[in-house]
């Protein structure tokens, strides 16, 4: 197949390497329950104070962009490792204050969550962000234009396609770029492991390390292949562990090992898509 | 901020790159009756554990001999109170001991008082059999309640190994100056979670298929590099019952080898690390996650009180 303009350089395919840097947020931050146990806190804070500089090394080894999603509660507290995301030449985007699901807010508290976090974005890195990711994924019917009024341009949170779309919103054609997300690509789905509350809910095993490497290579061959867009839900608390961040580097390699690869940050590939001169982006309209 | 392995200079003895603690949860019955106490009436299902006591404990403790490796072993009182015999073997072999309460209990659902008079019955049990003081605690299942860390510097112990979120010791919240040092350990690094599996009632809840026992060993050998590359602590979690079978116990000579033949990597009880980092890392860095949330929570009025 020929992918004619839709990628720049003639690539063949895009990888969006994204992290979800979720730190101790979530439901129990958000309920309270965190704060009667810091064991807890600590196994989420492990994200931002150990394994984030670990996987910021890793992608400057191989010189490869990334999109961090950063819950505004992270950023509040590890300032110093935040600005490093930065310092480092990647892109820091949305994740709600406190990791919300905003399928559970109101319209007026996702407006409240996006301005205290623009709020903060722009206090201690300087800039708001352009990107966003719902945390756990669903949002509502009204979420994508409260996005883009608080200036946000492209969201990474559906499922339903293998390049990126703009989300038509009141049945007109917005600026708003979509970069999907595949539950295959996230490392909940194979290496999370909690108690108490239990993740998985029936205590499934971790899974080899090797035999995900080797599902992770041959979903990006076939992203490539097809000319898709490629992006990760990577969580530095989950995968940047000493042995997986290992696992992480053999992922790298293999992808840089392909040419034809456009390795962008969210920002970029979502400006690229929107610059298309087809309607509606580099392959027309969606939904 | 730089990463873990740029600043390892001076982070463990001279010559020594990576530390690698093995440890052992012997917690024989009491394992299942915490979970569940109807289990007392169950002989089939509690002499699966029973078989730790019985045979699996003095397999490792030959593997261990063998290797010349020495390990640290954490048990409920009511463990040295059944098989003081095998407590003493293990002692003797000049392996450590660290305790878990009398029965393996749930510190984040008794009150601070009934935790402590748990855990002195313990250390007390445990003490008895050894004939000296334990030092070292690791706790069993449940959450650590936020008290957990002064009762235990009360009853006189010096270090846990217990938390998660670490790749090196660090001293745990607690009030004041006094703060009790853990040596943290990892889901991924556990024996139990790979492997335990029980038919009546299930365990894992959802009764997931046994790892794969090349893969287990391949995922802890993955994590045992990363702690090479950093100089980092590895810790890992065996179980008499689940790793002294003659099916796996040769997963943890495969594994002690690996460990022997990484240059620079040295085995140590958690006493000796213990005794290392304390005297040479007094604090936290401020951004580690135990000081943030020391921070964070003076800050927040509302957080719920342990349980009266």
């Amino acid at each position: 197949m020929t992918n004619g303009d839709r990628w720049p350089n003639d690539a063949r395919s895009c990888v969006a390497l994204a992290f979800d840097l979720d730190g101790p947020t979530g439901p129990q931050m958000i309920d309270g329950s965190i704060w009667g146990s810091p064991r807890r806190f600590c196994l989420g804070g492990y994200g931002p104070f150990r394994a984030l500089p670990r996987i910021l090394g890793i992608l400057a080894r191989f010189q490869l962009p990334a999109t961090f999603f950063v819950p505004a509660w992270v950023v509040e507290h590890w300032p110093r490792e935040c600005e490093s995301i930065v310092g480092h030449g990647h892109e820091v985007a949305h994740h709600g204050y406190m990791h919300e699901c905003f399928w559970d807010l109101t319209v007026q508290e996702q407006h409240d969550v996006l301005g205290k976090s623009q709020a903060i974005f722009e206090r201690v890195l300087g800039a708001r962000a352009v990107g966003f990711r719902a945390p756990t994924g669903d949002w509502h019917l009204q979420t994508p234009r409260l996005l883009l009024e608080h200036g946000i341009s492209y969201s990474s949170s559906m499922r339903d396609d293998d390049r990126p779309y703009r989300h038509v919103i009141n049945g007109s054609l917005s600026e708003l770029v979509e970069i999907p997300a595949r539950v295959d690509m996230d490392d909940y789905s194979c290496f999370a492991y909690f108690r108490d509350p239990d993740f998985p809910p029936g205590q499934d095993r971790i899974a080899s390390y090797r035999l995900t490497l080797d599902n992770w290579c041959r979903e990006f061959d076939g992203f490539h292949e097809v000319g898709g867009c490629f992006t990760t839900i990577f969580h530095p608390e989950v995968s940047g562990t000493p042995g997986r961040a290992i696992v992480l580097e053999q992922l790298l390699q293999h992808l840089t090992g392909q040419a034809g690869v456009w390795f962008a940050r969210g920002g970029e590939v979502a400006t690229w898509w929107r610059s298309g001169t087809v309607a509606g982006g580099r392959t027309g309209a969606r939904r | 901020m730089s990463s873990t392995g740029e600043r390892s200079e001076g982070r463990w003895p001279a010559g020594v790159r990576c530390m690698a603690a093995v440890t052992v949860n012997f917690d024989a019955e009491t394992l299942l009756l915490s979970e569940d106490p109807t289990f007392e009436d169950r002989q089939k299902s509690l002499s699966v554990m029973r078989y730790g006591a019985r045979r699996g404990a003095q397999r490792l403790l030959e593997v261990f001999a063998e290797k010349d490796v020495p390990t640290t072993w954490f048990l409920p009182g009511r463990v040295a109170e059944t098989y003081p015999t095998v407590v003493r073997d293990i002692a003797e072999a000049g392996h450590s001991i660290g305790f878990r309460g009398y029965a393996l209990e749930r510190y984040d659902s008794l009150s601070q008082q009934a935790a402590a008079e748990a855990l002195r019955r313990g250390a007390d049990a445990v003490s008895n059999v050894l004939g000296r003081p334990v030092r070292g605690f690791r706790l069993a299942s449940g959450n650590w309640p936020v008290f957990l860390a002064e009762t235990l510097l009360g009853l006189g112990i010096g270090w846990s190994s217990s938390w998660f979120g670490e790749d090196l010791p660090f001293h745990l919240p607690g009030p004041g100056n006094r703060r009790l040092l853990d040596i943290p350990v990892s889901y991924g690094l556990d024996d139990r979670i790979a492997f335990f599996w029980n038919f009546s009632p299930p365990m894992p809840a959802g009764q997931s298929r046994i790892s794969s026992y090349a893969e287990a060993l391949g995922n802890w050998i993955y994590e045992l590099e990363g702690c090479q590359r950093e100089g980092l602590c590895f810790v890992m979690q065996l179980h008499p019952e689940i790793c002294g079978t003659p099916g796996r116990f040769r997963l943890v000579r495969d594994l002690v080898d690996a460990i022997r033949d990484s240059g620079g990597t040295q085995f140590a009880t958690c006493d000796q690390i213990a005794g290392w980092w304390q005297d040479r890392h007094p604090a936290n860095d401020p951004s580690h996650p135990a000081e943030v949330f020391v921070k964070a929570a003076t800050t927040i009025d509302d957080h719920p009180a342990p349980p009266a």
